[in-house]
């Protein structure tokens, strides 16, 4: 029996040693294992923080409701998908309209004490051209000014749509960051012209950068006077959606209760089944998005952890062979007073070196990998997977090693002394 | 020439282990192939004296390696008692006779048998290793080892840079360095060329003048002329016995030359850093 373990490394060093490029090749296996282990948990992380992030962004504490009782439409709308489509659903699952009547009956504050302003909205969709340049925005919404603060925008430049705007019907439009390095690159927006569709705008305002919520570009928005949007573009029909700030973040599910309530009474609807309109919590939305980035997480863990799982196959398969191939110096070592107990560790150890290697590589090539955007995605990585993912890579070697090890420790030293 | 030790010699005495090294004990070895049962030894009783240095012959098919893997500890017998230096190893478990191996036997085979792309120093450590020696310990001996075999200069080189005949000093090296109560060797010239094997030869008569127990196993006459008592083996059975020189007396054949210049050469090695 060999008591100290240093001696046992060196030897297993020495086994390594033998075979460099065979043992590079298994140990990258382990590492590709370990590392893509760390680097998908951390991507679906980051994933899940950008997208609460992008939800935190998009207004604190707003509620959006939408025709129909189909909740898709109200949700796209809050995350502010595309208004083409927003509009689309919200048309065509519903047979009650949302009216300005709606929004006057929600801005009465003996009714609705917990919402502190109402924003009527309409989508409509437009290719904007100017000069040579043409773009179309993937938001283009009519509004009124509580918009701006329901749904977290601030001015880069110039101001939001005002009052009087409105009731003017004002073509004036705030674009998003993106629309005017799109249509104005390298020029200041503001007092440009813009035409959309027929009408002729004039910029008044740029926004502030929102980036993405994780589906849409945020900054791909044009915002202009309601009444100008329905005159111009979209027509006098129902609103496609209307969006509600609560008066703070703690009173978001009072708003909700009595906006359902203001809703019911205006529409004439009695029962809560027969509601022919949705409402979109911010933070029900949120413990959606929570709950549907973790199952992707899983996911994602999953797959790794198959690629571990391959990696510890590969450590198994070239023990076999290194068993195989140095069955004479197995019977060398038991002629000269290897006990079986001896070489099974000899072979053990040599498993589990390669695994750590690997493992330990795949720590470092993780922790590089998390420096890079991953499909625009920022890796977060978490403590605990490091250490899951290494510890596993070691039990993997164990686990693999303990079987050719086994065989190798089995070995007839008269057999293994003739093997050719 | 004389029969010293047939089976029935011994059959009176079976119980009284005396001072010598090996004693075997009517040790019959049968294989199992599942068909038929090989009878590859049918009783063979031996005994070998300390210092003694036995040649066993044979044809091929006779039992020889059969022999030697009882008397190195490698198998165990089917029948019959061994005893080495004083202990009964016919009835010791795996590890045990791990342990004897490692503390009692010394082997030389045929095909060198040394560890690949380890250091021929490493190589004859193995045993040390295997036997929890200190490092510092085992690194000495090891060289003292290796240098009166001659081989002092090349502890560091690898066995594939050194030659036959120096990969098989090498592998006595490794069997002396224990310091074994006996020296087994498996045809320990059958791969090399005359030159080289009159040098392992030689080597094995210093060894012997040194007063080591070796049983050396061969079918060359002219290897076997070297020892000082020869066993011929036939059909699993000890055929004959012969004493050539008393067992205190020195090897025959040993040329003084030979010898002279081998403990020269070791001298200088052992002077050189
Ligand atoms: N593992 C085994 N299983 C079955 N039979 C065996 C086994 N080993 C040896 N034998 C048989 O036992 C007999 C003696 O074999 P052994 O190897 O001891 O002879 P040997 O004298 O060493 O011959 P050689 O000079 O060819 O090496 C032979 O008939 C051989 O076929
Ligand atoms: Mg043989």
């Amino acid at each position: 029996m060999i008591s100290s373990i240093f001696e046992n490394l060196v030897i297993a060093m020495q086994g390594i040693a033998a075979n460099r490029l065979r043992a590079i090749l298994t140990t990258l296996g382990v590492l590709i294992g370990v590392a893509s282990v760390i680097l998908l948990l951390a991507v679906g992380n980051g994933s899940s923080q950008q997208i609460q992030q992008s939800i935190n962004q998009l207004g604190t504490n707003f509620l959006t409701i939408s025709p129909g009782s189909n909740g898709f439409g109200a949700l796209a709308a809050t995350l502010g998908i595309g208004g083409r489509f927003a509009a689309r659903i919200g048309t065509q699952s519903s047979s009650q309209e949302l009216t300005m009547q709606d929004v006057a009956a929600l801005e009465n504050k003996k009714q609705a004490p917990d919402i502190k302003s109402v924003a009527p909205v309409v989508n409509a969709s437009a290719t904007c051209v100017t000069g040579d340049y043409s773009y179309s925005p993937s938001t283009f919404v009519g509004t009124t000014p509580a918009y701006e603060q329901a749904r977290g925008y601030s001015m880069a430049a110039g101001q939001f749509v005002s009052s009087e705007d409105v009731t003017t019907r004002l073509p004036v439009i705030d674009i998003g960051q993106t629309v005017s390095a799109e249509l104005f690159p390298g020029q200041n927006p503001i007092g440009q012209t813009l035409q959309c569709g027929r009408t002729s705008f004039q910029v008044i305002g740029l926004f502030n950068s929102k980036g993405t919520n994780g589906v849409d570009n945020l900054d791909s928005i044009i915002v202009a006077p309601i009444t100008t949007i329905q005159a111009e573009l979209s027509g006098f029909g129902g609103l496609s959606s209307i969006t509600i700030e609560a008066t703070s973040s703690s009173t978001i599910n009072q708003a909700q209760a009595e906006a359902t309530q203001v809703l019911m009474q205006a529409q004439d609807i009695s029962s809560l089944a027969n509601v022919d309109f949705s409402i979109a919590n911010q933070a029900s939305l949120l413990s959606t998005s929570t709950s549907t980035s973790k199952t992707f997480t899983a996911l994602l863990g999953a797959v790794a952890a198959i690629s571990l799982l391959v990696g510890g196959i590969g450590v198994m398969n070239i023990m076999l062979v290194t068993v195989t191939e140095r069955t004479r110096e197995i019977g060398i070592r038991k002629a000269v007073g290897a006990t079986r107990a001896a070489v099974m560790i000899q072979f053990l150890t040599e498993a589990i070196v390669l695994s750590v290697i690997g493992g330990a590589l795949g720590v470092v090539a993780a922790l590089i990998g998390s420096h890079f955007k991953i499909d625009g995605v920022k890796p977060v990585i978490e403590s605990w997977s490091v250490f899951m993912a290494f510890g596993v890579a070691v039990l993997i070697g164990l686990f693999f090693g303990a079987y050719p090890a086994s065989r190798a420790s089995s070995l007839n030293p008269i057999d293994a002394l003739r093997y050719e | 020439m004389e029969v010293s030790s047939s089976e029935l010699d011994y059959k009176s005495s079976i119980d009284a282990p005396q001072s010598g090294v090996i004693e075997l004990q009517n040790i019959q070895k049968v294989y199992d192939t599942g068909t038929i049962q090989v009878k590859a030894l049918r009783g063979v009783s031996l005994r070998v004296e300390r210092g003694d240095f036995v040649a066993i012959m044979g044809a091929s098919g006779s039992g020889k390696s059969t022999l030697m893997n009882i008397l190195g500890c490698l198998d165990i017998p089917t029948k019959g008692r061994y005893f080495l230096d004083g202990v009964n190893v016919s009835s010791l478990s795996q590890n045990e006779l791990a342990h004897i191996r490692n503390t009692k036997i010394g082997f030389v085979f045929q095909s060198y048998n040394l560890v690949p792309r380890t250091s021929a120093l490493r190589n004859v450590e193995l045993p040390l290793i295997y036997g929890s020696i200190k490092k510092k310990d085992r690194h000495k001996m090891a060289m003292k080892s290796l240098k009166s075999v001659g081989l002092g200069k090349f502890a560091y080189n690898l066995p594939s840079e050194l030659s036959g005949g120096m990969q098989q000093r090498v592998t006595i090296a490794r069997a002396i360095v224990t310091d074994p109560a006996m020296i087994l060797a498996d045809e320990p010239t059958g791969a090399l060329d005359t030159v080289s094997s009159a040098m392992i030869m030689q080597i094995f008569c210093k060894l012997s003048l040194q007063g080591r127990t070796i049983v050396l196993i061969t079918h060359e006459p002219e290897i076997a002329a070297f020892a000082k008592r020869v066993v011929e083996v036939r059909d699993g059975r000890v055929l004959s016995d012969r004493r050539i020189v008393e067992v205190s007396s020195p090897p025959p054949n040993v040329s003084p030359d030979l010898v002279d210049q081998l403990s020269g050469a070791t001298k200088n090695m052992a002077t050189s850093p």
